[in-house]
């Protein structure tokens, strides 16, 4: 990309003068030219826009190596063009935001049964800056491979009370989340297979914070601190949570 | 003053360039120092005597851990699950599912006892046991929280080798 922007001046005066421009080994160079000239020879009609991809003529005189070294060349470049961009994209998707799928039943209502994509941001997370109340995604301790999408009910050091099975009994435990860990639970408790269950998780499995819904379009918006729920169970729960 | 105007831009042009193999030198450095493999400094003793008290600079890879190639026996570098801001290493002893045997605290009495490392998780312990903050006092670590596997040491030159 770099060595055709080096010769735009030089191939749109060609343009004018008509002259082509060859390769270092066959004459001497131009004074212009750069250090990694290309051999274009380029003859352009009148009102063509001298864009970026001048018309090539291999000379007919270019050994078949020199022409196959030449293609290989320009296909080199293109795929390292590809390559940068991707680059930029990955980048972007481990340190600063990021899309995610998520899906399941331990998210409701906030998230979806069915697929819902989410934005992540990435920042919160290494800084630590991710508190309480925010819908996280991480890493599942119990199986390295899955991520999981739950919300921070409390950091380390907190009193934690919490129902361990609201669908058979009305049994509370409370706990003190240890140094370095958090607790997440899905907002629908019910049906959600979190720290009650794993318990407390290190913070360093978690992999980033969900902000923004993206699809379905007609939830499109930000994530709110508190679940949208009006379980009184819920309530309870919470102020418990936030007097202690 | 067209003349300066070209001058600069040329100059403009150049230093861009130039900025731009640099920049793309770096992305690459930081692309295998993530990903592949990068030196790394570990000290303290907890890994003696494998490793020295005063720092050793040892090759580190990211490879393994990604494919679920971690098996008891290795060195391997993990975030600490008390602190996520710091990098510890200990050896791996038992994976998930496993049975593990370990002294409660060597240097006070000989009580042992015997865990079953839970699904997803790994058992950690420090070399020497007598100074190591592992999985004896913060319990099993999830396998997330490994970040790389020690692969051998590049300084001093005399302990140079697989570690």
């Amino acid at each position: 990309m770099l060595v055709i922007f080096k010769h735009l001046d030089l191939i749109s005066q060609a343009h004018l003068l008509q002259i082509p421009i060859f390769r270092r080994q066959f004459s001497p160079a131009p004074a212009t030219a750069t250090k990694n000239s290309v051999s274009y020879k380029v003859q352009f009609a009148g009102n063509e826009r001298l864009k970026l991809q001048p018309k090539i003529f291999l000379c007919i005189n270019m050994s078949l190596f020199q022409q196959w070294a030449f293609i290989v060349k320009e296909a080199l470049d293109k795929s390292f063009l590809v390559a940068k961009f991707f680059c930029a994209v990955h980048v972007t998707n481990t340190y600063v935001c990021s899309t995610a799928m998520v899906q399941g039943p331990s998210m409701l209502p906030t998230f979806n049964l069915t697929n819902e994509i989410v934005l992540l941001e990435r920042i919160s997370t290494r800084n630590g800056k991710a508190g309480t109340g925010d819908v996280v995604i991480l890493r599942s301790p119990e199986n390295p491979r899955k991520f999981v999408t739950k919300r921070i009910i409390g950091m380390e050091g907190d009193n934690i009370t919490y129902l361990v099975d609201p669908k058979n009994s009305d049994r509370t435990e409370t706990r003190i989340v240890p140094k370095g860990h958090v607790w997440v639970q899905g907002d629908n408790i019910y049906n959600s297979y979190d720290s009650r269950n794993f318990g407390p998780v290190p913070y360093g499995l978690l992999q980033g914070k969900v902000f923004w819904r993206i699809w379905p379009a007609g939830v499109f918006g930000s994530i709110g601190k508190r679940p949208e729920t009006v379980d009184p169970a819920l309530k309870v729960l919470e102020q418990s949570n936030h007097q202690s | 003053m067209k003349l300066l105007f070209t001058k600069w831009t040329t100059i403009a042009k150049q230093s861009i360039d130039r900025a731009a193999i640099v920049a793309k030198f770096l992305c690459l450095l930081h692309v295998t120092n993530t990903y592949i493999f990068s030196p790394t400094l570990v000290y303290g003793p907890s890994m003696l005597p494998t490793l020295n008290l005063t720092g050793d600079v040892v090759l580190s890879e990211y490879i393994s851990h990604r494919l679920g190639k971690v098996v008891p026996g290795d060195v391997v570098l993990i975030q600490s699950p008390e602190n996520p801001r710091k990098m510890i290493t200990k050896r791996v002893l038992a994976m998930e599912g496993e049975v593990v045997s370990f002294l409660v605290d060597p240097s006070r009495s000989d009580r042992s006892r015997t865990v079953v490392v839970p699904k997803g998780h790994v058992w950690i312990q420090g070399d020497n046991i007598y100074a190591s903050n592992d999985s004896r006092n913060f319990g099993p670590i999830p396998y997330g929280l490994i970040q790389g596997k020690v692969w051998c040491r590049v300084w001093p030159l005399d302990g140079f080798g697989s570690l």
